[in-house]
């Protein structure tokens, strides 16, 4: 492996996305969506009179740890938006200015040209992150007390590694699409796919089963679909490995082993980037 | 020794329903501070095969090695012999000219220190001295090609591999650039030089490879080639207008081996199969005609490159 190539191409990713007006633009975003919902949420969890909604405010009223853990919902949300707009023209933007044969022609592989482009990326959207994170952690420390170091830890290390799965998958369309458009709009798709339509696939498949519709969130055998079906979305794997920390009725996923949304994190974190090295290779042959 | 060795290389583009081969089985060697030209017209290959010496593109069958070193089985060794100016090079515009010139000094085993150094001496030959510390995006054509020359010599590459390097350069540029690249033959790198522009591989290159429709039709020095091919020599005689007359015409015509004869405005341009050109001058100077030049133009590559692609519109 060429380490000092692939070090060359993640500092030149990492400096030229982190002095960007996006980057800017996406941490005034995080800024209001994780540290505003997180402390949002660290107020309503010391005034659960505020909160219409019951099981909302049972979740809340577990303690900082629950507060981080819905928290997390903000920034799955906001994150994965995030990854894709930094990394959307990765590639795109070397093919259509042609700067691509010049990074191709050195003494470099595809495979570590792409695994440097994910590093930088990587890197230049978790150091705002990491810290926009940390702001969160001290907002519901301030309001609601300090969450469990487990927790601190799973939030920002499951963020991070959440922001890398889909940069991954970002950089997949990126280098399979001719035109920007095209990248950004298969990212909004994925994204659109994991964070709203999601649901409709648990929820469609409990229909099928003959669950009842009218009871279903509180439906055990539908809780325990959900999580089984979560594992093959990264927010679920997200969303699951943060409850497995936080525990808590409501909080912790039933029915699936412990160890599970942790490695369908991991796997989810790790194929993508296999597959977007793989995919560069192949396409730039 | 051979620097550049292709053997049966080939390259098929497959799509869903078609199959197109742009390099179909070719084979040559490029020896050691050569200068080799490699010509075709639109779509013959060129830049496919460049593509595929310079590592970035897998052969579909057959192999290439530079230096040495298999471009798939060892292509990152393959890679760091090579500097490679591609057909339109592009850049990072935000990224400064010394800034981009580092930052491609760092895939190689060069110090840190050194790095920058070599890339300010190599902007300074390239004379954007005065350029380095703004963005790319401000740079002129021109100083791109030659920002694009400075990158391609970071790593003091065996191997200069430039694919149309004239194209969109002002006569000064292309001389400026040839100038460089000769230097830099001089200095031994071998030169791989792929352009549209007839005269300027005849000028620089020692052998041309001629490509059309991926196969290779020619492959010799000009010299070479243009005698395998038969083609006549021509030699035109350019004599004071005052001495002409047809009693001289006549005589030149009269000449064996003289294919033609013609008149221009200040003398005549004879076609022969053979230089003739010292006979020509004595009946010229028995005739009391005032001879200002004789000039003997062999073939050129333009008429040779025509006679083997057999398409006078395809370049």
């Amino acid at each position: 492996m060429n380490i000092k190539g692939v070090f060359a191409i993640a500092k030149r990713e990492f400096l030229s996305n982190l002095k960007s007006i996006r980057m800017l633009i996406l941490i005034v975003l995080f800024a209001l969506a994780v540290v505003g919902g997180a402390y949002g949420l660290a107020v309503l969890s010391v005034k659960p009179e505020m909160i219409p909604n019951s099981d909302m405010a049972e979740a809340l009223s577990m303690g900082p740890d629950a507060v981080l853990f819905i928290s997390a919902s903000f920034v799955a949300f906001v994150g994965s938006m995030a990854a894709i707009a930094i990394s959307f023209d990765s590639i795109i933007k070397e093919k259509l200015q042609n700067s691509i044969d010049f990074l191709l022609c050195r003494p470099v592989s595809k495979r570590e040209i792409m695994f440097g482009k994910f590093l930088g990326l990587w890197a230049a959207l978790s150091l705002p992150g990491i810290i926009m994170l940390l702001a969160a952690v001290l907002s519901v420390a301030n309001v609601a007390g300090l969450p469990s170091k487990k927790m601190i830890f799973g939030f920002i290390v499951f963020t991070v590694i959440f922001f890398g799965i889909f940069i991954s998958i970002q950089q997949i369309f990126s280098t399979i699409s001719k035109t920007l458009g095209t990248a950004i709009l298969s990212g909004i798709g994925a994204w659109f796919l994991f964070t709203v339509f999601w649901a409709l696939v648990s929820l469609s498949i409990a229909y099928l089963m003959g669950m009842p519709m009218e009871t279903i969130q509180t439906n055990t055998d539908y809780n325990l679909l959900r999580s089984r079906i979560d594992l093959f979305s990264p927010i679920g794997a997200y969303d699951l490995s943060l409850g497995v920390l936080a525990g808590g009725k409501g909080i912790r996923p039933k029915g699936i082993p412990y160890w599970a949304p942790f490695l369908s994190l991991f796997l989810w974190f790790l194929i993508p980037l296999l597959i977007s090295m793989e995919v560069f290779h192949r396409r730039t042959e | 020794m051979s620097v550049i060795e292709a053997q049966n290389l080939a390259k098929v583009f497959k799509s869903f329903r078609k199959s197109f081969t742009a390099v179909d089985s070719i084979s040559f060697r490029v020896e050691k501070g050569e200068v080799f030209g490699f010509l075709g017209p639109n779509a013959a290959g060129k830049t496919t095969t460049i593509r595929m010496i310079s590592g970035i593109s897998r052969p579909t069958s057959g192999r290439v090695s530079v230096c040495g070193y298999d471009t798939i089985l060892d292509g990152v060794r393959a890679r760091e012999c090579v500097g490679l100016i591609p057909e339109t090079p592009g850049f990072y515009g935000e990224m400064k000219g010394l800034d981009m010139l580092c930052f491609y000094a760092e895939f190689y085993d060069i110090k840190k220190e050194e790095r920058k150094r070599k890339a300010r001496e190599l902007l300074e030959t390239m004379g954007l001295t005065d350029f380095m510390n703004m963005r790319i995006k401000t740079y002129s054509h021109g100083m791109k090609k030659r920002l694009a020359l400075a990158s391609a010599l970071i790593n003091n590459p065996k191997v200069l591999i430039l694919d149309e390097p004239s194209t969109g350069l002002d006569p000064k540029g292309i001389s400026l650039f040839r100038k460089m690249v000769k230097d830099m033959n001089q200095e031994g790198v071998t030169v791989f030089l792929s352009s549209h522009i007839l005269s300027e591989v005849e000028q620089m290159c020692d052998r041309v490879c001629i490509l059309n429709k991926g196969k290779i039709i020619g492959l010799d020095s000009v010299e070479n080639l243009s005698r395998k091919i038969g083609m006549k020599k021509r030699i035109n005689v350019f004599i004071d207008a005052e001495g002409i007359n047809d009693a001289v015409l006549n005589s030149v015509k009269k000449m064996s081996d003289v294919l033609s004869v013609e008149k221009t405005g200040t003398g005549i341009n004879v076609v022969c199969s053979r230089n003739v050109s010292s006979s020509i001058n004595e009946i010229l100077v028995r005739n009391k005609v005032k001879v200002n030049s004789i000039r003997v133009t062999e073939p050129s590559l333009e008429e040779i490159f025509l006679k083997l692609t057999g398409d006078k519109n395809e370049h």
